[in-house]
């Protein structure tokens, strides 16, 4: 795999694509359409309209004050969410990891999990004691320690930040540990 | 990993984002014209819908086909590129399922490796993706290890090093596992 092509898929891997978002909105817009389109036929053929003639329904809508100021309210709302959506960097939850041969991209709860398991482990806690969150540069591990054993967060530190250089992620990541005031009786 | 341009999705959204826009304007006209078009001494010519007969509504069907059509066409096609042919070239094609197999052997024995799936693409390149779903707490550094170990062997009996993408990840089965495997 050449570096272009590697970058390529990494970027791919890490972002979102947004055809869903695209299907919705394409699905959205097409809603109103139909229903003119059925309205449409309901007129060519002379039969009576579902609900008012499509040229009635315009109107309507551009006639009655509230029902104006609503319609266009929820059009610009809707034309706000999809100009976020398609300007906003779309990243995902993912980091990759080191590796020559393949392009390696684990899951931020995956690596979150693996963070609390090396600080539980150092701290001599149950793994359910450690909770870490990941960001795109930094986790935050925090232990719940038990009561009248003092943990140290300098070691915990030191077992996280061993952790990420093991796994050589990227984007780089910073750990911090918070060891909780209040301890719990037991393991 | 899919054959979806994601700039035209992009530009797919932006140009929806500017329909909504437009029909925002013209539902608001009367204000559009008096607040922004007319000190910039502009003038848009009355629509004039009630004058267009049966034309309207043939428009208005037209535009609703077009509409679904266009729909339908991307719904249908998303995400595609997906096949089952981890390599094929001068005869022989392998499939992604002999591959798949190839790795969960060499993988089996790996209690923190819950479940692999391998997965051909052909987009701009023949890409394999394999989804390594883990234990909750799972020794990653391990789990990593112990993957790449299996591709090599899987390299080594296909004489080929095809381009690969590993994704570590959770799933369903992580929920119902415990941390540890129980004999």
């Amino acid at each position: 795999m050449n570096q272009g092509m590697r970058r390529r898929l990494a970027r791919r891997m890490q972002h979102r694509s947004r055809s869903v978002a695209v299907s919705i909105a394409l699905w959205i817009a097409a809603l109103p359409l139909i229903y003119l389109a059925v309205e449409s036929v309901l007129e060519l053929l002379g039969a009576s309209a579902l609900w008012q003639r499509p040229l009635q329904v315009v109107e309507t809508v551009t006639g009655t004050e509230a029902l104006r100021f609503g319609v266009a309210a929820a059009a610009v709302l809707i034309a706000a969410v999809l100009l976020i959506l398609a300007f906003t960097p779309g990243r995902l939850g993912r980091h990759e990891l080191a590796d020559e041969r393949m392009l390696v991209v684990v899951d931020d709860d995956v690596l979150a999990s693996a963070l609390s398991r090396a600080a539980a482990g150092t701290a001599g806690l149950q793994r359910d004691r450690a909770s870490t969150s990941v960001g795109r540069r930094r986790a935050d591990v925090s232990l719940r320690p038990t009561s009248g054993f003092a943990v140290s967060r300098e070691d915990v530190d030191r077992a996280t930040e061993r952790e990420l250089e093991r796994l050589d992620v990227s984007p780089s990541i910073r750990a911090r540990s918070r060891v909780e005031a209040a301890g719990v009786v037991g393991r | 990993m899919t054959r979806s341009n994601r700039i035209l999705n992009r530009l797919a959204l932006v140009l929806l984002a500017l329909l909504a826009l437009t029909a925002a304007a013209f539902i608001l006209r009367p204000e559009v014209e008096r607040y922004v078009l007319e000190p910039l001494g502009l003038a848009v010519p009355s629509l004039g819908l009630a004058e267009l007969g049966t034309v309207l509504p043939i428009a208005l069907i037209v535009l609703a086909v077009v509409a679904v059509i266009v729909a339908l066409a991307v719904t249908v096609t998303r995400g595609r590129g997906a096949d089952g042919t981890a390599l094929d070239q001068e005869g022989v094609s392998v499939d992604a399922g002999l591959l798949e197999g190839l790795l969960r052997r060499e993988l089996d024995g790996e209690d923190e490796v819950l479940h692999l799936r391998l997965r051909a693409f052909r987009a701009r390149h023949r890409v394999l993706l394999a989804e390594v779903q883990v234990r909750r707490g799972a020794d990653l550094a391990n789990v990593h290890r112990r993957v790449a170990r299996a591709v090599a062997t899987a390299d080594e009996q296909l004489g080929e090093s095809l381009p690969l993408v590993t994704h570590i990840t959770t799933g369903l089965r992580t929920r119902f596992a415990g941390t540890t495997r129980t004999h």
